[in-house]
This record gives structure tokens, sequence and C-alpha cells, in this order.
């Protein structure tokens, strides 16, 4: 299912590379003590160092490295054992040091590989790198009419960058590869994958060529696009764009382009027109980062299952098909949230109520799975009630509606509610000679021969009980008796 | 032709290169500094009007580092940071090729810190020399994106 | 007694421990010293009420018996390149206007904590940048050395005031910081000792950063015990600084035995030059014979790659001071020149702000880093350091230390060797090879030129092995047995 543009004169193919900045989880900075949560008062997370005092030096963060090394391996790369920071020197309010300390030549993580469930099958992205560095601070445009305020909460907070090869050929494979990459970091636990928060960030390198060729053509950059559905829309939009440029004679020149979210469009930067030339050189006042192959072994040991171990596991462990296991190992906590209420009860059943029915609800009320109305434990007991027959299936909806909204136990919903489904075939017999008894002319119909009036008897006896007979005795019952 | 000096030991031939009767001790030592050439004598200091910095390139390095130059002081600019490039670029002479550039200082492995917050919550004392705070903000003549 | 601004440091430590004299006596005859010197433009500002403050406390310490460290009561100057809290810290440069620290620097802290009295902080060239203090945004320091020809003569730099003011009886000592010599090559001019201790020993937090793989705080003093006693103060291990160096500190002044027989001491050719002048190298000369004559073992050794030196230094320094002093950009401290964008105000701020020799430093720095000239640049620069510590190691499996010439010349006038911005440089030919290495290094006094200026010679050692450093040069200047005062202290005596 080849993504592609058809122009005028001939198809494009779209390149994309995604380069995804990750915000490392950490209690403190990558160089400094101070603190690194969201949302606090303005320049309070501020040591003297992420303020760029003068003759302040920066320390490693340990930890942070630990992180860049886990997520390395996560992404079936290469852990360089030698790397170095280097200085990337530019101007800018929010980077106080007037540099921002990277890696350059010698980045902490080389290539690995992202896999994708597209429809039309798996697709290995390459990742070209992972390196760490210093986010920068936070400038604020709309205080003041004259003024851009500044805020350092953010100067020295730990980031991972990593870029993608230019192995993405459309805006649904560049959505699933953020996805995914935000599934792994989670499962890892070194990037809490919060977009809105600005925990993870994306940048789009995109350029088209025709679909015949393979050439590399001129691309452009759009700038920390901060929604994986942005992302999609930003390169949708930018490769008809180009498209576009080419087809009128044009040439897309490389730029730095931002996405506006709200027209829908990528417009150039102007202020970022001229050339950047940043100077970089290993950071004097560091260390090169020299690991030890057993320092590697030690973190790849204690590396969690990841997404797609874990939806081979729930596929041969739990029987669920393919595509539902997909969407259960998404995300972690969903997967967590799975095994749970699977554990022990029949898993198709459970699978089925945590995508179709849990979703539905989560979905309704824009909650995530970990601020889920129903705890993974009572939508278990939901199962077991059902595997157990002590309520039918369409009962159970009843009852997890009333879950929903109240957030007790299904057991006590069913206990109050008197919902227990009815097995006693005396009981049922009764209703169903009634329905008999009342409607002689259906009876006749069926003793005509039509069947189709079988389901007609069934609906009312269901009635009768309130839903509560057990389906399929109702059935056999009534044929027996309809047969008389 | 007196001679004056040469460099001992150096892999300099000991003939002398250059007329230097009237050179003082500064000028002595400058070419000193300079490099005495092996075969052929450098570029004259004369001939450093043939500028490897020029005008142009001292206003991108100027722009890039933020630095203003009136632009009558780019002419001179140019001709004193030629000169010195000039001269380090006697490093040209020596072969590099095999030679492993030194990356840091201190023969030893880098000092790590725990992941602890230890620092900050001090916005007073990060913002007590700031030319035109404002509240708890640093600010600056609105930048336009 | 001679007057209490004459002595050195160790005997200003016997007289407080023997009571003979409280620390606020002996501060406030330096703090008079301080105001009757002024003319010298030492001092960028002068802390006299902490300093009676803090030889109060002084005296108070020793009264209880608990005298703080090896330095308590003593007064000395700090360069203005460490950041002091609460008071006011420029590194000569008019950028850090008004700059006050909410921070004290590891090695004043240090001083502080050895009880040492600090007067104020001293005029240095602008962010360190200059060999003859003429760029401080706050006016050239006077040599108190001169002769009578009219013109006054340049204390060196960049430690240029903390030079004047040991030698002019101000401060019993001074912190200094050295680059590529900015200890040495001052102490030299001014006719004191200064010392740069290996890279690492001295925390570079909070020391106003120029080139972070080569900057270096070390003591000027009068004597070379008095520079090991100031050394125990300022070094040890930083966990706030990445570099500093987790080598145990010796006893420094323990190490000054008077024994230096069987020591190998090697002569490096590459610095001995035919046309020297004959005043640098009779001093040299000298010096090697009074070692000798002391029952070390002189040697000849090849430093080869020597002149190339100075050129890799120009690479090396102004490529991270480029980047080190981007932080001055007129938004959280210091000045800034108001404008209506962005741009034009870090411009502007920026010009302004850093002098004329700062400006072509950090342009040259910017130039060997930009695109397409790292390589030819920067690299080579760095393989060039590589073959410099090379000849060291080489040249220390065969001797224990290195004696030079500290400086090509003595003393200059104020205003001489400013046309040309490589020959001032020069200055530092002898200084740079050490630096760029990495090497502890003395200067001490040694002689007089023919015009009656000081003169100094220079001594390396292995890394760390500063213990052979203070022990050869203790040796060096007894037998030099330098005593002449500077001019200004005669002129004083009016």
């Amino acid at each position: 299912m080849t993504y592609l543009i058809q122009g005028r004169t001939n198809d494009w193919e779209v390149v994309i590379g995604l380069e995804v900045h990750a915000q490392i989880i950490s209690d403190a900075k990558l160089f400094s003590g101070a603190a690194t949560s969201f949302g606090a008062e303005p320049n309070s997370q501020v040591s003297l160092v992420d303020a760029g005092m003068p003759g302040m030096l920066p320390v490693i963060n340990e930890f942070c490295i630990q992180q860049a090394v886990r997520t390395g391996l996560g992404l079936d790369a290469k852990i360089n054992l030698h790397s170095v920071f280097e200085r990337k020197n530019y101007f800018y309010p929010d980077l106080p040091q007037g540099y921002q300390i990277s890696q350059y030549l010698h980045p902490i993580v080389g290539e690995g590989t992202v896999r994708l469930d597209m429809p039309d099958g798996t697709r290995e992205i390459g990742v070209e790198r992972l390196h760490m560095e210093q986010d920068a601070g936070k400038s604020i445009h709309d205080q003041d009419p004259n003024r851009t305020f500044i805020d350092l909460n953010r100067s020295g907070v730990a980031l991972m960058e990593i870029v993608s090869k230019p192995d993405l050929r459309s805006p649904e494979e560049a959505g699933a590869y953020l996805r995914k990459l935000r599934a792994i970091v989670q499962y890892l636990g070194t990037c809490d994958g919060n977009m809105e928060q600005g925990s993870l960030r994306c940048d789009a390198n995109v350029s088209v060529r025709p679909s015949d060729s393979d050439e590399l053509r001129t691309r452009a950059e759009i700038k920390n696009i901060n929604s994986i559905r942005f992302v999609m829309q930003a390169i949708e939009y930018e490769a008809e764009r180009q498209v576009d440029v080419y087809e009128t004679g044009g040439s897309v020149v490389q730029e730095t382009r931002l996405y506006d979210s709200d027209r829908g469009e990528t417009r150039s930067m102007r202020s970022k027109e001229d050339a950047h030339d940043y100077r970089y050189f290993p950071d004097p006042d560091l260390l090169p980062i020299d690991l030890t192959p057993e320092y590697v072994e030690e973190i790849e040991k204690n590396l969690p299952e990841l997404p797609d171990a874990k939806k081979v596991r729930f596929i041969s462990e739990y029987g669920v098909t393919e595509s539902d296991a997909g969407i259960l190992v998404a995300e972690q906590e969903t997967a967590n949230y799975f095994e749970e209420v699977a554990l022990g009860r029949d898993a198709k059943l459970a699978a089925n109520w945590v995508i179709h029915e849990l979703f539905g609800v989560l979905n309704k009320v824009g909650k995530g799975i970990s601020d889920s109305p129903i705890v993974a434990d009572k939508l278990g007991n939901l199962v077991d009630l059902i595997s157990n027959n002590v309520i039918s299936s369409r009962i159970a909806k009843d009852v997890f509606e009333e879950m929903v909204a109240k957030g007790k136990d299904p057991g006590v919903i069913v206990e109050e509610k008197g919902l227990k489904q009815i097995t006693d075939a005396g009981e049922i017999e009764i209703a169903v000679n009634n329905v008999i008894a009342d409607n002689a002319d259906q009876v006749k119909k069926f003793r005509e021969g039509n069947q189709k009036v079988v389901g007609w008897f069934v609906g009312q006896v269901m009635k009768k009980t309130q839903g509560k007979a057990n389906p399929q005795m109702v059935n056999e019952l009534l044929l027996e008796k309809l047969k008389g | 032709m007196r001679r004056l000096f040469s460099l001992k030991n150096s892999s300099q031939h000991n003939q002398p290169i250059y007329d230097l009767t009237s050179f003082r001790l500064n000028d002595f030592l400058l070419v000193c500094a300079a490099g005495i050439p092996n075969e052929q004598p450098r570029k004259n200091f004369e001939k450093l009007s043939e500028m490897v910095l020029d005008e142009a390139t001292v206003r991108k390095i100027a722009k890039l580092a933020r630095i203003k130059v009136p632009e009558n002081e780019v002419p001179t600019l140019a001709e004193e940071l030629s000169k010195i490039i000039e001269w380090i670029e006697q490093l040209n002479e020596v072969d590099t090729e095999n030679v492993t550039p030194m990356t840091s200082m201190a023969e030893m492995v880098m000092p790590k810190r725990a992941d602890k917050v230890t620092d900050g919550n001090y916005p007073d004392r990060v913002l007590s020399n700031a030319p035109d705070p404002e509240g708890p903000f640093y600010t600056v003549p609105k930048v336009v994106e | 007694m001679s007057k209490l601004t004459d002595l050195t440091i160790a005997e200003a430590r016997d007289g407080l421990g023997d009571g003979k004299f409280s620390s606020v006596e002996l501060t406030d005859v330096h703090i008079k010293a301080v105001e009757a010197a002024r003319d010298l433009n030492a001092f960028v500002t002068e802390t006299l009420d902490l300093a009676i403050e803090r030889a109060k406390a002084s005296d108070e310490r020793r009264a209880k018996g608990k005298p703080a460290g090896g330095m308590d009561g003593i007064p000395i100057a700090v360069k203005d390149l460490f950041c002091t809290e609460g008071v006011l810290t420029t590194a000569s440069s008019h950028i850090l206007d008004g700059f006050i620290p909410p921070y004290e620097s590891t090695v004043s802290q240090n001083l502080r904590d050895a009880g040492s009295v600090m007067l104020g902080k001293t005029n240095m060239d602008e962010f360190a940048m200059g060999s003859a203090n003429v760029t401080s945004f706050y006016g050239a320091v006077k040599n108190p050395w001169y002769v009578n020809d009219g013109k006054d003569r340049v204390p060196g730099g960049s430690s240029g005031g903390s030079a004047a003011a040991v030698a002019a009886n101000i401060s019993l000592g001074a912190a200094g910081s050295d680059t590529g010599g900015s200890i040495r090559q001052p102490a030299s001019f001014c006719g004191v000792v200064g010392m740069k201790p290996t890279y690492g020993r001295c925390s570079r937090w909070g020391m106003v950063a120029f080139a972070s793989s080569l900057d270096q705080a070390g003591p000027l003093t009068r004597t070379v015990r008095d520079a090991a006693i100031m050394l125990q103060a300022m070094a040890g291990h930083d966990s706030k600084d990445s570099t500093s160096s987790t080598e145990p500190v010796p006893n420094f002044e323990a190490s000054i035995t008077g024994e230096i027989k069987g020591l190998k001491i090697g002569i490096p050719s590459e610095y001995r030059i035919d046309g020297m002048s004959s005043e640098i190298e009779g001093l040299w000369s000298q010096g090697v014979e009074m070692l000798k004559d002391a029952g070390a073992e002189p040697l000849e050794v090849s430093l080869p790659h020597t002149k190339y030196a100075l050129p890799t230094y120009y690479i090396v320094a102004p490529a991270e001071a480029s980047s080190n002093l981007a932080r001055y950009d007129g938004v959280r401290y210091g000045l800034r020149v108001d404008a209506e964008t962005l741009d034009e105000m870090y411009e502007t701020t920026r010009g302004e702000g850093f002098g004329q020799e700062v400006r072509r430093r950090i342009m040259i720095g910017a130039y060997v880093l930009s695109a397409g000239y790292y390589d030819a640049y920067y690299v080579k620069a760095q393989k060039l350091r590589t073959l410099i510590l090379k000849d060291f190691s080489d040249a220390f499996k065969k001797v224990d230390a290195i004696l030079t010439p500290t400086t090509p010349f003595a003393a200059f006038a104020i205003g001489e060797k400013m046309d040309d911005p490589v020959q001032m440089y020069i200055n530092d030919v002898f200084t740079v090879p050490s630096s760029l290495a990495g090497l502890p290094a003395i200067t001490v006094p040694a002689g007089l030129s023919n015009e009656g200026l000081p003169l100094g010679l220079h001594l390396i050692t292995k890394p760390f092995d500063e213990e052979t450093l203070f022990c050869v040069a203790d040796v060096l200047e007894k037998l030099v047995s330098f005593h002449t005062k500077p001019s200004y202290l005669s002129k004083d005596a009016r």
C-alpha cells in the first residue's frame, strides 16, 4: 500500500526522516542538581550552572547516561562505549551558556531499528543515532508587547535526540514510528512520552521524489511539532507543497519550516534564515564518557519486556489475535491492565472487553487507561461473572455501564439489582410455557415450518425474565416445547 | 649577510635564511615564533595584504559572534586577524597524519553526580544581576519568530 | 622588626602564631599600603572593610586557640577573575558591569576557609587576555619597578594587578590564574614568585573562564615557600569541577628540603637561541651553574615542537574563549546596551562590552571553529598539543625538572607592543608550552636586566610533581639571593 502523491506530471514518493527529542526521566538535570519537574514556578528550578553564571561548570548526571544506554538497547542499537560531549554554539536568549552541550561526532548510541506493524506488513525503520543533550529554557512571547520573557526551568534538562534514517514513506508510517518509539521509551521508563508537556517533540525532515527514482532531494525541516496528528498533517501538507513547487518548475530550498496547526500549513521561518554555523568542538569542561561492556550488559539484563516481545507472548500465551495483541501492547499501561484482567481467566474474553468496551468508554470520556474509571481487578470480576454464567454477555454490558457510572464492583451490582442469570430450568420453563400459551398463532407459524419465529419467542422469554434467563437454556426449552 | 641566529636542533637547516642585520630582539622573536621555513622562505610579511581573512569573512564571523564591528573598522580588523591566522598556519609544516588530537587534559574517568535534586529553588539569586527582570523572568527585546 | 608589609607569608604566619602582632594590626598596615599605592591601579575593587571584619574574626579564632588553617589572618589579594560572593567581580571587563556573584569560587572559598583576609580584587587583562595588563577596562596597572626614563613599565599580564600588589608590598600574596603564562610572566616582570600548578590541582569552579583546558589558578608570592603555603590553601579536589584532579594533595611546604643532589635538570635546547639577548642567556646559564653547584645534574633535553606551541595556543585558547564568552549576552547579568531587536542588543552589548583584544580573540576563535576550517585549525592544534605533551613526557623520562627563562625580555613600557597583536603574544613564548601540556611550573626572580628590571627563571616538572618543583625552586631562590626591591618601594620611603 504505497503512499503516492499523484501530481500532474507523475507520481511522487515522500521521504521522511524524524528527529525526536525525548526528555529523559530523571530527578535532576543533565549537568546540575536542579529539579526537572513540570510546571514549577518560573526560574525556580534553576541552578547557577543552568543560568550560565560565570565560572559555573557542568558535572554529568550518572543516571541520564544509564537512561540513554537503556533506550539505545531498547532500539536494538549499537552502544558506543566511547562518546564525547561537544558544544553547539549559537545565541538564543533561552540558551544561557551561549552553547548547548550535546553530542556530535561521537554519540552514545549508534544505529538501531524500530519495527512498525503496518496494515500491509512489518516495516523496519532504521535509527541513525541517539545522543544526549541539554534542553534550552522557555521563551514566552505573549506576556508583554515589547519584550520576550525567559524562564530557565527547562534549561539543562536532559534530552535524548533520536534520529531516524530517511526510511519513512508516508504520514501513516511517521505516525506509527512515533507511536512505537513512544511506546518503547515508556516501556523502558526513560521518557514519559508526553507530547503536550513537551517531553516528546518531533522535527520532521521531508522531501519528495518521483516514484520511480531513488534520489534524495532537498529536504525541508519542520520544527517542533507537538502531536502525532500534527506530525502527520504537517508531512502531508509539506509533501504536497513540494510536489507543487517541482511541478510548477520551482525548486525546494533547504530551510526550517514551522507547522501552523490552526491553518494546517507549514511556513518558512524567516528569522532562522541566516545559515547556522554551530562551531561544534569537544567541551573542555567535560571528559569523554567511557563505558565498560559490563556496565552495558548489566543494563541489558534488567531491560523490561518490550512491545515486540510482549506481542509475541500475548499471542502465544493468551491466544489473542495478532491485531488485538498489537493494540494491547501499544501502551505499556494497557498491556499491564490487560494482563491483570486476563490472568487466570478467559483471555480472549478479557481482550474483547478491554479493547471494545473499555476503550469505547475511555474514548468517550477522554481518559487514558491510567485513569480508567474501572480498575483492572473489577473488570476481571466482570469477566468471571460472564465466564461462570452468572450473568449473560448482554446483562454484562449493563453492569459495565453501572460500573463506569458508580465505580462499584460488578458482583455487588449484580446482587443489588438481581441481575443474576436464571439457570433454574423450572423457572425458565414457566416463562416458556407462558409465552407459548399466550401466542398460539406464532406457535402455529412455527409448526407450519417457519423457523424464524424461534428468535421472536426467545426475545419474548428474555423480556419476561428481564433478560436474565440463560439464553442457551431458553433456546433448548423453546425448541423442545414448540416441537410439542 | 651576517648570521644572527638559528633554531638549534629543530629539523631546520643551519644556513641563514633571512637578512636579519636590522632585526631587533622583538623582531627576532616574532620571526622565531612565526617559524623559520625549511626550504623556501614563507610569504614576506609585506605580502600579508593577500588576506586570508577578507572583509566579508570578518563581517560573517562578527555576526556569528554577535559582536558589532563598525564598518570603518572592518579593513583593519581583517588585516589584523589575517596576520594572526597566517602566523598560525605555520602549523601546516608539521606532519600530523597519524597523531591523535588531544581531547582532554585530565587522564581520568569522568566524575559523575547522582540523580539527586541538590540545587536550585532560589530564583532571587538567579535573577539578582538581571539587567531588566520582570517578576520571576529575565526579559529581552521581543523575539519575532 | 622589619615593617609588617615586608614580611613573607611564612614570617607573618609565625608572627601571628607567636602573638607578636594580631591579624587586625597586620591587615591594617596592608590597608594603608593599599590606599597609599592607588596610583599603581593594582585593584579593581578594594574590600577594606571586609578585610578588617575577617581579620577580627581571625583574631577571635586564634584567641580561642582554633586558627582556621595555614593562612589564618594573612592579608592577600584575589585576582578579579575569581567570583566572590557579594563582592563585585568584573574580570576587568566592561561587560561584567555591576556583577555581584551570589556565590564564591572554590579557590577563593578555600583561601577564606584557610583563614586568609582578602584586601580586594586585583586588576587584570580583560578576561585574562593579555600579557601587559593593558587590556583592562579599568586601565593599565603600573609595574612597581621602573627605571629613570620617565616611562611606566607594564606589570605583565594577565595577573598584572596581583603581581604588582605582591611586588609593591601591598599584599603578602595574591591569587592569580594562568592560561598561557598569566601568573608566571607578570611575576617575572614584577620580580616575584609565580606558580602555576598542574592542570586540575585547583578547582576552576567559580573562576571566570577564559580557556577551560588551560586555565589554572595559582599563587603569586614573594618566596617559594610562600607559594607552597598558599597553594596548599588553594588546591584540592572539587566535585563541582569535572576536570578537578583526585590526586592526593601532598604537603607542599614539606617538600622544601634544600636537597637537590642528584636531581637531573633538563635544559631544552629549543629554548636556547643564538641571538637571544645576552642578559637572558646569561641569567639562564647562571641558573644552570647554580643548580649544578648545588649537586643537580644539568642535561640537555629536546622539546622539538616548542616553536609550534605559541601558534597552537592561539588556536586552542581563542576557540575555547569564543565559546566561553558567549554567555556574556546582556540577558542575565552585567552590561546590557538597550536596543530594539534582540540581535542588535546582543551585538551592541558585546561590541561595547568587550575590549579590542577580547573581540579579536573571540573572532579568531569563532573563525577557527567555523565550518570548513575546524579540521585545518582546531583539530590540527589539538594534534600539535599531543606532540608537545609527548615532547615533555619523553624529556621527563630523563630529567626531574626543566629550567628555562620565564620571559624573552623584561617589562616594557606601557603603550609599547600594541601595534601588532602577534608581537604581544611572544611574551608567553616560554610559558605556553607547559600550559598546553598542563604541567606545573614556577618562576623565581633571578636577576636584573641591563636596564635594572627583574627577570625570572622558570622551572617545569612532571604532572602533579609540585614537590620537586618547589624543592628545586627554593634552592634556586636561595642561591640567586635576589633581594633587590622595586623602585616604587624606595620612593615609598619618601
